[in-house]
């Protein structure tokens, strides 16, 4: 039987005879199945073949393999770099490879021996870069593609690939905080949709998500930038692909390597607060100034600032200092390579951890990963399979506040300890008649309460190629890829504060999967015909998305608890599924004349589930232009020029991200209601929808010239590009009046938005003498944001703290502008006078009882009262320019990389230092609020504290922003590579360790934790509260800042 | 022959490359829930979208929390000792337009209107043939909530739109406000139609359900808002007429779980703990939604509840102007407010077992009243922290149709008449029959016994406030004088702060909203 499957000219036979698509599929997996069995022997005449390999600088290379072409035979060089191969008497080529060196293939004729120097690797113009569904050497692109330095990427210690590409892309930017398991939000040349824009991430030809995947598996990353390059991904690549390659097994003796890393992690910043003495001294103040201005305020000095009372606090607990605390990071990798002729393979068995920095139960993140990669050749047949098997265990911060631990840590009030023996939860709560703070105990709340969230993946494609022709080739991939949640949460009895109370125990188990199948069916016709170079390819291909939930809740347990749900007194349980779909048809044409003009002409249609029938398919064609000018005859002389190529593209993109079913209006079948202590059911259609939502299109235009000069140790690329996102799918808010929540107004094609920006990146790489090399390399990309049309008839949309407006860029900052504090009643008298005379009697020009030492804000439309009609445009929240930078160098055994990155042109609103500063509240103070306005004290820009804030001086205006530019430095590492002499005993290939620290600085004036934060990424964006909660229950959960990183760690290879 | 069977082979592969996949494959709807096309075809589905209109009385926004809070709030009885000014701000007649408040009840009532219009314009296509006596009942619930959210919805806000459909095109969202007696025209027109629909009662599975007293109740609390006083004391004669009402004999049976829906009960809000996971307050219901109110743990003082929510001393002192036949206090006092007396308990505890105070901080006992009624002070539970009350939210009482009675017959000076309902309500209190000497009172006299009446009865039921506006008390200068002496939150008011602002996210979304004067 597999005799006659090894013979590739027989697959063409038996798949003629069937004719379903999944009776072939069945005979590609029994096929693949008998080709892991496969091995091969040949018995003929043998000769053997001595040399030395070298490097260019003449040192001897040991563990290169030298393999005779067309046999199993193979070897690696020896310590001196020597080898001596037994080869069939009708071999004749030798290949020879050694990781960072190009490959070599030699004649082998009829000599007996080959003396061989092989070059270092260098990422030149020859290189192939991997496309959707196919690949196409980079000199040949014509489309925006950056191809990524694999090399930093893995250097960062991180949970996440992306995180890793932070400044490594110009035109990528990433941003994100610190939390162990955190996803950063990534975006390919600025906003392009209002949904969910992060770009489309394609792993080995497949759309999975890239979270929870180990970076050290990745080989190559591709960023697609424009339409004609994303084109062939129409459907779902508005926001840009990022297609990425992993490693896979390469003909050869097994192989081993071994990387580990280990280290410490810390938030580095602190927000000056007050101490207990000083926060009792500025309360007081607020409640005096209160009672003193403010006839309709009746409170009075909290007993626990009141030194006469009995319950007056001495304490001065700090925060910040106590719920901090050291986290960890480690990450292991084994990796076992190698195959033969016919089949390689892949193992690698990857273990992440990573212990958060507060004290408590969380937030941790550890992830234990396999996956296996097969690859097999025989005759005319290419079949391969991948699989993945992922598991990861995340506690989450065990919040029960919207906001952030973080910035509840810096909130809580010094004059409440830690502990409290009287409790009987052994923590303090604050009391509101006594302290009158909402503070949270956070330490009692993250030891306390539990969230953890686990997360079972599975990824499974398989595929297999027929070459008809050597032109002519078919390709079938399927997969299926699962994920499966199990959500749990358990809130004890406790009580962490006058608002945190919960007095029945309360857990949630919530269990999810969601899994996604994938047929894709490509035919592929590549030739060079004289001049003609000729790429055509046209596929198809078929989507299906289910997720499924059942949500199961208990309350009323009892002490000790046994944290399972059946032991809760009352028990309850809901559930539900969605389900979308997607077909889609494409085809392209990569034409090359002559080697100098380029030519990529793509088209794609798809049609969605989440559409109704007549507005499903949307069409996505794309065209681009390239001239190799380096090519031409007039060229030639010029030799220094490696490369320079001009290239042009267009092309439209789609997005459909947006949730199921949202052209139809549904029912609520919740809305029930209690007749005489029966449950009687209800119904109500609670929200609206629009029936004739479309496809949100965009429209990229791109320009750009690529260089390699001095013999590419020189490379440059500049872009420009333009792109109009049209119809984009958002929801936007109707008036109240109809009675629809902002969340659950209608999704309609309601915005027009441009960007636009250039992108330079450029690279240095060269060496001084034979034992010095450095390289640089660096790119700066520029972001321009606006708003063509929105919502309904071009209404403005409203964040927190934002307008997003016709002509506006996305989530413009906007408020109220501080014109001053008011240093004396005349003044205010004055304003108030002004306006009663225009507006009636009774009006004021703030508020009836603002006083002296409170801002007196800009009236800005004249009309004698501030009222929100008063606010402005305060500035961009999005970055207007990124950079970043990579600086490698080596000498002898020592090696030292440094990146950085950084962003400018934003302003971000500081939450945490609004809440310090609000001046209304017995929460926490800054100390920035010692120097408030008192009659005493006017030479300050510091308004005065009062109870209730009646003049609104915490109103969003442009007090607590501030400038967003920064630029830190990302990973500095410096290694050292044991020469090998030092362990000829052993069979160690390589051996290299090292130490690094990531995040060391950041030059920024920015007073936060961390510029670099994780926000709601549209509207409020600009709003920090020490980085966006990770929700994975709704609000239970907070973010932390990017933390300090120091760590050691060693790479071996066997 | 070889190449003919290569060719074959190729053209199979891109046929079945080109049998993707179309047409119903791409087809799914929703498996949770039905789309509206299928729905208002069936008796059952207008009850159970009627019903649906029930459920969004239990919203943060209406009588889960707010609508009671506010109410309460701004009075001279009720202060907000709160730090969040959600509570605080109203109280103090403080609220910027952007505050949670206001915008959680503005989509919230207006939640009530949408589904009650989905309802009215649906109920006659449906055909009755199982229950015939469906088609009057379930439209006259339908206009009875429409009316009586309209009600509210323009003594809050006073400048609104006025929308009786639901939206057919997407111009239909954005609708301008219109003058208040427009509206007030509308509420008249829906409880007057829902009045000749409904039935004066149900069986007990119904329990619950608009009976016509409740549409002509708030039919005729509209007519004496617009001081129309004889339709309005023609509809109160109407419903004592029915029958079917009577007062508790124990005022404190009014507000706790034992005696819902009683013959008192003119019209209230359902709440009931389902032990569900969810307390449910914004947004689209969830099988994991509660029906609980979170009044009591609003109202509840700390350490048992959030003590958003506090009484002034005159209310206090004014309970005890007149003491029973027996020589003892009101017993409204100890079913309205939690203070310092023997035998005060709360949650297991007595009063000064919950604020064990010693030395000189024992003297505030003295100043401490905190609200007593709709809380669950004698349920065996330690607090509200479990956020859920069962208790229904009585939103109009017998007692309050037998004094806006009263009031009417005062206003048209049919005194003795008046005198003789103020003293029916008076008799449950047990406090001496003075209704001969009401009876010589003047108009003015009798106004004055009958607002300290209504203070007593409806204490912490929402009521006074209105009271206070619609008497005028906020542009009397004396009577104002006397709202910042009883209560210090009112020398934040000034004029037109009556009104709740129109929330900033309606001025924002729609172009032809106004802002109420002084905001």
């Amino acid at each position: 039987m597999y005799k006659t499957l090894r013979n590739g000219a027989t697959y063409a036979h038996t798949l003629k005879k069937h004719t379903g698509s999944m009776r072939l599929i069945s005979f590609m997996l029994v096929l693949l199945i008998n080709s892991l069995f496969a091995v091969s022997g040949y018995s003929q005449s043998l000769k053997t073949i001595k040399g030395k390999v070298t490097d260019v600088s003449g040192s001897t290379l040991t563990g290169v393999s030298v393999k005779a072409n067309g046999t199993t035979v193979g070897t690696i060089t020896g310590i001196d770099g020597d080898f001596s191969l037994e080869v069939p008497g009708n071999a004749k080529i030798l290949t020879f490879s050694f990781i960072g060196m190009e490959t070599q293939e030699i004649s082998i004729g009829n000599s007996n021996t080959l003396n061989v120097t092989l070059k270092e690797k260098t990422i030149n113009i020859g290189e192939l870069v991997v496309i959707g569904y196919g690949s196409q050497k980079k000199s040949d692109l014509t489309g925006s593609i950056a191809v990524v330095d694999t090399k930093a990427v893995a250097k960062m210690a991180t949970n996440d690939v992306t995180k890793a590409l932070q400044g490594q892309v110009a035109g990528l930017s990433v941003q994100g905080g610190g939390e162990p398991g955190s996803v950063p939000s990534v975006k390919i040349r600025g906003i392009g949709s209002f949904g969910d824009s992060s770009p489309l991430y394609i792993i080995d030809g497949v759309a999975t998500p890239i979270n929870d995947y180990p970076v050290g598996d990745v080989e190559s990353i591709q960023v697609l930038k424009d339409a004609s390059a994303a084109a062939i991904y129409g459907s779902r690549a508005a926001n840009g692909v990022i297609i990425i390659t992993t490693k896979r097994g390469k003909n050869g003796k097994l192989k081993i390597d071994y990387n580990a890393y280990a280290g410490v992690q810390n938030i580095a910043k602190r927000y000056d607060v007050c101490n207990g003495v000083q926060y009792q001294s500025l309360v007081n103040l607020a409640t005096t100034n209160a009672l003193a201005t403010n006839p309709s305020y009746t409170g009075s000095i909290l007993p626990a600032n009141n030194p006469s009372d009995s319950r007056f606090s001495t304490y001065n607990t700090d925060w910040q200092k106590e719920f901090t605390k050291t986290g960890h990071i480690q990450e292991h990798s084994v990796t076992l390579s190698g195959g033969n002729e016919i089949t390689t393979y892949k193992t690698s068995l990857n273990y992440f951890d990573q212990t958060g920095t507060l004290v408590g139960n969380g937030p941790n993140y550890s992830r234990l990963s396999l996956s296996v990669g097969l690859d097999h050749k025989i005759g005319k047949f290419k079949l391969g399979e991948t699989m993945n098997y992922t598991y990861v265990n995340q506690d989450l911060m065990t919040f029960v506040k919207d906001g952030t631990a973080i910035s509840e840590m810096v909130t809580a009030i010094p004059t409440l300890p830690i502990y409290d023996s009287s409790q009987a939860d052994g923590y303090s709560a604050s009391n509101k008649v006594i302290d009158g703070s909402y503070s949270a105990n956070v330490i009692g709340m993250n030891s306390m309460i539990q969230s953890n969230t686990k997360r079972y993946k599975f990824f499974g494609n398989a595929y297999a190629e027929y070459a008809f022709l050597p032109s002519l080739k078919y390709k079938l991939s399927l997969t299926y890829d699962r994920s499966d949640f199990k959500d749990f949460h358990f809130d004890p009895v406790h009580n962490l504060g006058w608002a945190y109370i919960n007095n029945t125990a309360k857990m949630y188990d919530n269990r999810s999967s969601a899994a996604t199948g994938t047929i894709e069916q490509t035919l592929t016709f590549d030739k060079k015909i004289g001049d003609h170079t000729i790429n055509a390819m046209i596929g198809t291909s078929a989507l299906d998305y289910k997720y499924n939930w059942t949500n199961a809740y208990a309350e009323g347990f009892s002490q000790p608890y046994f944290k399972e749900i059946s032991n809760g007194t009352t028990r309850s349980a809901t559930g539900g599924e969605n389900e979308n779909r997607l077909s889609s048809y494409f085809a392209r044409l990569i034409y090359n004349y002559q080697d100098k003009y380029l030519l990529t002409a793509s088209m794609r249609r798809d049609a969605s589930s989440r559409f109704a029938p007549s507005y499903r398919w949307g069409s996505f064609p794309s065209a681009a232009l390239g001239w190799k000018i380096s090519s031409e005859e007039f060229m030639k002389e010029v030799t220094f020029v490696n490369l320079l190529k001009l290239r042009a593209s267009w092309g439209k993109l789609g997005n459909q991200n947006i949730g199921d079913y949202m052209y139809q209006s549904n029912i609520n079948s919740y809305a029930s209601y209690v007749f005489n202590g029966t449950l009687n059911s209800g119904s109500a259609q609670i929200s609206y929808k629009a029936p004739t939502i479309k496809w949100e299109s965009k429209e990229t235009k791109n320009i750009g010239l690529d260089a390699e000069l001095l013999d590419s140790r020189l490379s440059f690329t500049g872009e420009y590009y333009t792109s109009k996102s049209s119809d984009m799918l958002l929801v936007v808010t109707i008036p109240y009046s109809n009675g629809v929540y902002s969340w659950l107004a209608p999704t309609i094609n309601g915005a027009s938005v441009r960007n636009s920006g250039f992108e330079f990146s450029a690279g240095w790489k060269d060496h001084i003498g034979k034992d010095f090399k450095y390289g640089i390399s660096g790119n700066v990309s520029t972001l321009k944001n606006k708003i063509l049309s929105l919502g309904y008839g071009n209404n403005p949309i409203y964040g927190t703290i934002s307008k997003s407006s016709v002509g506006s860029s996305v989530g413009e900052l906007y408020g109220y502008v501080i014109d001053g504090i008011f240093q004396n009643k005349s003044e205010i008298t004055a304003l108030n006078t002004v306006a009663a005379a225009k507006n009636g009697a009774g009006a004021v020009y703030q508020n009836l009882y603002t006083s002296p030492g409170d801002y007196k804000f800009k009236d800005l439309n004249g009309d004698g009262v501030i009222n929100e009609k008063d606010r402005t445009s305060l500035g961009s929240s999005i970055p207007t320019l990124y950079f970043g930078l990579n600086l490698t160098a080596s000498y002898k055994i020592f090696d030292l990389s440094i990146s950085g990155n950084g962003s400018s042109g934003n302003k971000i609103y500081n939450a945490i230092a609004a809440s310090l500063e609000y001046g209304g509240s017995a929460d926490q103070y800054s100390t920035r609020m010692l120097n408030s306005w008192t009659p005493t004290n006017t030479n300050t820009n510091v308004p005065r504290v009062v109870m209730s804030d009646p003049n609104g001086n915490s109103r969003a205006s442009s007090r607590w922003l501030e400038d967003g530019t920064y630029f830190k430095i990302s990973n500095i590492e410096l290694g050292v590579t044991v020469p090998s002499s030092v362990f000829n005993k052993v069979k160690i290939n390589n051996l290299r360790f090292y130490v690094k620290g990531q995040n060391v600085f950041t030059f920024t004036k920015y007073t936060g934790f961390d510029p670099d934060f994780g926000s709601d990424g549209l509207w409020d964006r600009a709003v920090d509260h020490g980085s966006y909660a990770n929700k994975a229950f709704n609000s239970f959960s907070g973010g932390l800042p990017n933390p300090r990183t120091f760590l050691i760690g060693a790479q071996v290879g066997f | 022959m070889k190449t003919t069977i290569k060719k074959i082979t190729i053209l199979g592969f891109i046929g079945l490359l080109f049998s993707g996949c179309t047409g119903d494959w791409l087809s799914l709807s929703n498996p949770n829930q039905q789309t509206t096309a299928t729905f208002w075809k069936t008796e059952d589905q207008a009850v159970s979208g009627v019903n649906g209109i029930y459920q969004a009385l239990l919203y943060d926004g209406t009588f889960l929390r707010f609508a009671p809070a506010c109410l309460d709030s701004r009075d001279d009885i009720t202060w907000s000792p709160s730090p969040w000014d959600a509570f605080s701000a109203v109280a103090q007649f403080n609220l910027l337009t952007t505050n949670y408040m206001p915008e959680a009840m503005y989509v919230g009532f207006y939640d009530i209107v949408k589904r009650a219009n989905a309802a009215i314009e649906n109920l006659p296509n449906i055909t009755y043939s199982t229950h015939p006596e469906y088609k009057d009942r379930l439209m006259g619930e339908a206009l009875f909530l429409r009316g009586m959210t309209y009600s509210y919805i323009v003594t809050f806000w006073n400048h609104v739109p006025l929308i009786l459909n639901t939206p057919h095109s997407t111009t239909d969202y954005f609708n301008p406000q219109v003058d208040a007696s427009v509206v007030w025209a509308q509420v008249i027109k829906d409880l007057t139609e829902a009045s000749n629909l409904l039935p004066a009662t149900y069986d007990a599975a119904n329990l619950g359900r608009a009976t016509k007293g409740a549409a002509l109740g708030y039919l005729g609390k509209a007519y004496l808002f617009n001081k129309d006083y004889t339709n309005a004391a023609k509809v109160f004669k109407q419903i004592i007429d029915l029958g079917v009402y009577d007062l508790m004999p124990n005022y404190e049976d009014n507000f706790t779980e034992a005696h819902e829906n009683n013959k008192e009960s003119i019209f209230e809000v359902q709440f009931q703990r389902m032990n569900q996971a969810d307390l449910g307050w914004v947004g689209e219901p969830s099988a994991s939604w509660d029906k609980t109110t979170a009044r009591a743990i609003t109202y509840a003082p700390s350490p048992f509840g959030w003590g958003d929510m506090a009484l002034r001393k005159w209310i206090f002192d004014e309970y005890k102007i007149e003491k029973t036949k027996t020589g003892a206090y009101d017993p409204r006092l100890y079913a309205t407010i939690t203070f310092d007396y023997p035998g005060c308990t709360l949650y297991g505890k007595t009063f000064r077992e919950a604020w064990p105070y010693t030395g000189a901080d024992t003297l505030k006992w003295a100043n401490m009243f905190y609200a007593r009624k709709y809380e669950n002070v004698n349920s065996g539970r330690a607090n509200e922290f479990d956020w859920r009350s069962g208790i229904n939210e009585r939103l109009m009482r017998y007692s309050d149709i037998l004094l806006m009675y009263a009031e009417c017959q005062m206003n048209l000076n049919q005194i003795a008449d008046a005198a003789h309902y103020i003293q029916m309500v008076r008799n449950r209190a047990n406090l001496p029959d003075r209704e001969a000497e009401f009876a010589g009172y003047s108009k003015d006299q009798l106004f004055e016994q009958l607002t300290h009446e209504r203070a007593l009865e409806f204490c912490l039921e929402g009521h006074r406030y209105d009271d206070i506006i619609r008497w005028g008390w906020n542009k009397d200068a004396t009577k104002l004088a006397l709202l910042k002496t009883h209560d210090a939150e009112w020398n934040g008011y000034i004029p037109g702060k009556e009104y709740m602002p129109i929330p900033n996210i309606e001025i924002q979304t729609n172009p032809k909203a106004v802002q109420n004067p002084s905001y």
